[in-house]
């Protein structure tokens, strides 16, 4: 049995505002090996954004532990957890949160920056991945010049440039159509085969289904973790 | 199926902090462009703050070393090694101004005395300002020339230049003959183009040969020996003109320079004891002359640029205490317009301190752009004076670095809360600020 890239115990997150405090994660007991696909689905407010932030090294918990390719993050100072969300971590983000000024490519090799890569080297991976997405023909495009699967799949080449251990993705088919939405499951169908761990937010039924397992949240609690026994598929058509 | 997100490609990076640094320093340095073009006005008048202020600390400190210079050069002209025994001191008129006013004037047996006992003196001169007299060539008059009677050794004592001529010769001097030396002015108004020399004039009535005439004074802001609007005579002849005693109003001065080697304060020690005893006093009584040097005049220029310049730091201090508020203000805002930004950054991987030298940078940059605006000020204003008033005015490298200095200081201090509350965002907090 292989250890798992992502391993939390009794995880944690409570937010104190004034006198009242959300528990916004009560304990969360959960396992993801490389190369697995999850959703993580749930009411509102019932704690997935909270989690991934976690998991994605952005917040600390309040209490739990949280092993990450085997080393344990939960302690980490600032700098450290920095430094793991550059080098281990790719986010996608509902509003997909790409910088207005800089061009598609240079949003794209951003995190290359923090990596220390030299400019050629940035550039020519960049462009790598933005012809995986299928956006080789828009690198000098800015962000408002395109359109939102389009920026979508810029956020996305910015979560592989780094080649990280996982992709994290809250909502990213929110704010798109379905037929976009259906263009981006595609390309993190892509990713997965080509044996990156993807954890997926989503509300959708019918998105969560291109994920192998399915995991439920509700009031902070893990309410059901199960595999998913008929898979949506683009690449191999059932 | 394409092999596109491969695994790895694993180029290790050479230094990579030096690089990250590198690039944020560019980054910022276009941020604050970019700021300055979004935002003209918000970001004009911060800079102006800092453009004053700069301007005034540095205008002034640049103003007060142009004069220092000036007038420290003309003062030099006085001599250094030269000690002016007169009534009046020439500074420090603290205590009783009726003591001074009682004393009589030094006078022309003082200074044979010096002459003759000093033995720390290469040099004594006298010379008396007479007061202004009308002078008459032909149909031309010049009134007001200051007329001036001089020992013999008068003209070596200042160094005089001569335009054309020469000074009195030892007989001439000797038996107090009628010529005289005319400054530049005092020649062209009487003369215009003609030749003075051997020419003459007609001074209280009487006829005087002028042979010789004195080189034009400098155009320096202090000139302490500008005979230009000066006639001199020996002082035998002068004698003949005027009542000359000690207790008279003519302004006299008996001169006495250093030998080489001596310092001024032995020779003052020495031209005292002369003068006291010459001049009888008791041991204990006070001295009923003054020893004057150049370095009194110095302290009292010295004392007064000090002043000067306090007031140039102060208001510029002032500006610039205005303008680094505006300036915080500004990077205040860009912190909070920037918010969304800064959390993804923070997602990606920008360490703490990328953020904070980010905004640093910005706002240091804001001021250096500020403080050049300055310092540019600075330049055209002395170059516009110095063409105006024929006074050279001038802004050194010295004053450069001391603005630029003031300018980077300025916008550490401005930018340093901004940039840590940059630095400190929590990331999913920042990102939840509007995209
Ligand atoms: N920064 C915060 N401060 C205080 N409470 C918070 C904060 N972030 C989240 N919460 C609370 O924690 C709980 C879980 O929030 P979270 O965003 O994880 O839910 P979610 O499952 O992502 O919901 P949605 O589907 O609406 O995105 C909520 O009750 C929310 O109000
Ligand atoms: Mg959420």
């Amino acid at each position: 049995m292989q250890q798992p890239i992502i391993s939390t115990r009794q995880l944690r997150k409570i937010y104190i505002m004034g006198a009242t405090q959300v528990n916004a994660l009560q304990s969360v007991d959960i396992d993801i090996n490389k190369n697995e696909y999850v959703a993580l689905m749930g009411p509102s407010g019932s704690g997935k954004s909270t989690l991934m932030n976690l998991l994605g090294c952005l917040d600390s918990p309040s209490s739990g532990e949280y092993w990450l390719n085997g080393t344990n993050v939960s302690t980490m100072t600032d700098g450290d957890l920095a430094e793991v969300r550059n080098k281990e971590i790719g986010f996608v983000f509902q509003t997909f949160n790409l910088l207005p000024r800089l061009s598609a490519l240079e949003n794209v090799a951003l995190p290359l920056v923090y990596a220390g890569f030299s400019k050629h080297d940035r550039l020519e991976r960049a462009r790598e991945v933005m012809a995986a997405v299928g956006l080789g023909d828009r690198v000098d495009h800015k962000p408002n010049e395109l359109s939102g699967g389009q920026r979508q799949r810029v956020a996305i080449a910015r979560a592989l440039v780094n080649n990280p251990s996982i992709i994290l993705a809250d909502e990213p088919t929110g704010n798109l159509d379905t037929k976009t939405s259906q263009e981006i499951m595609g390309i993190f169908e892509e990713i997965h085969q080509q044996g990156n761990t993807i954890i997926l937010v989503t509300h959708e039924a019918d998105i969560a289904l291109h994920a192998h397992r399915i995991v439920r949240l509700r009031d902070g609690l893990v309410e059901t973790d199960t595999r998913n026994e008929n898979i949506v598929s683009f690449l191999n058509p059932a | 199926m394409k092999r596109l997100f491969g695994n790895h490609v694993n180029r290790a990076p050479r230094s990579p902090a030096m690089r990250i640094i590198l690039r944020t320093i560019r980054e910022s340095i276009a941020q604050a462009f970019g700021q300055l073009r979004a935002n003209k006005l918000r970001s004009f008048l911060s800079l102006l703050g800092i453009s004053i202020g700069i301007f005034c600390i540095i205008g002034v400190l640049s103003a007060v070393d142009s004069l220092e210079d000036n007038v420290r050069g003309s003062l030099e002209k006085l001599g250094n090694d030269i000690i002016y025994v007169k009534k009046w001191p020439w500074a420090d008129l603290s205590d009783s101004w009726w003591d001074y006013l009682k004393r009589p004037n030094p006078d022309h047996s003082d200074y044979e005395v010096i002459k003759e006992k000093s033995r720390y003196a290469s040099l004594t001169a006298f010379h008396v300002v007479i007061g202004f007299k009308t002078l008459k060539y032909k149909s031309n008059s010049v009134e007001n020339a200051v007329l001036i009677g001089c020992s013999d050794n008068f003209s070596e004592m200042f160094k005089i230049e001569y335009d054309q001529g020469r000074y009195f010769s030892p007989v001439e001097y000797h038996y107090g003959s009628p010529k005289a030396i005319l400054g530049y002015k005092v020649m062209e108004e009487l003369f215009g183009s003609l030749d003075p020399i051997g020419k003459t004039i007609k001074l209280a009535g009487r006829n005087y040969e002028v042979i010789g005439v004195i080189e034009k004074a400098g155009k320096d802001l202090l000139n302490p020996l500008d005979f230009d609007e000066c006639i001199l005579v020996s002082y035998p002849n002068a004698r003949t003109l005027a009542n000359l005693k000690a207790n008279q109003i003519f302004d006299t001065s008996v001169t006495v320079k250093a030998a080489s080697g001596v310092p001024l304060d032995q020779l003052k020690d020495e031209v005292k004891g002369i003068m006291r005893s010459h001049h009888r006093l008791r041991p204990r009584g006070t001295d009923d002359f003054s020893l004057n040097e150049l370095s009194m005049i110095s302290s009292f220029f010295d004392s007064f640029f000090n002043i000067l310049n306090l007031l140039g730091i102060v208001i510029g201090a002032f500006a610039m205490l205005v303008g680094g508020v505006s300036v915080a203000n500004i990077m205040f805002v860009s912190v909070k317009e920037r918010t969304n930004i800064i959390g993804v950054k923070k997602a990606l991987g920008a360490k703490r301190y990328i953020i904070l030298m980010e905004f640093l940078i910005e706002s240091i940059m804001l001021c250096i752009i500020g403080g050049l605006i300055g310092l540019l000020l600075v330049h055209f204003i002395t170059k516009i004076l110095t063409a105006a008033i024929d006074f050279n005015l001038y802004l050194d490298a010295g004053n450069i670095i001391l603005g630029l200095v003031c300018s980077i200081s300025i916008g550490v201090i401005a930018g340093f809360i901004p940039a840590v509350q940059a630095s400190k965002l929590d990331p999913v907090v920042a990102m939840r600020q509007g995209s």
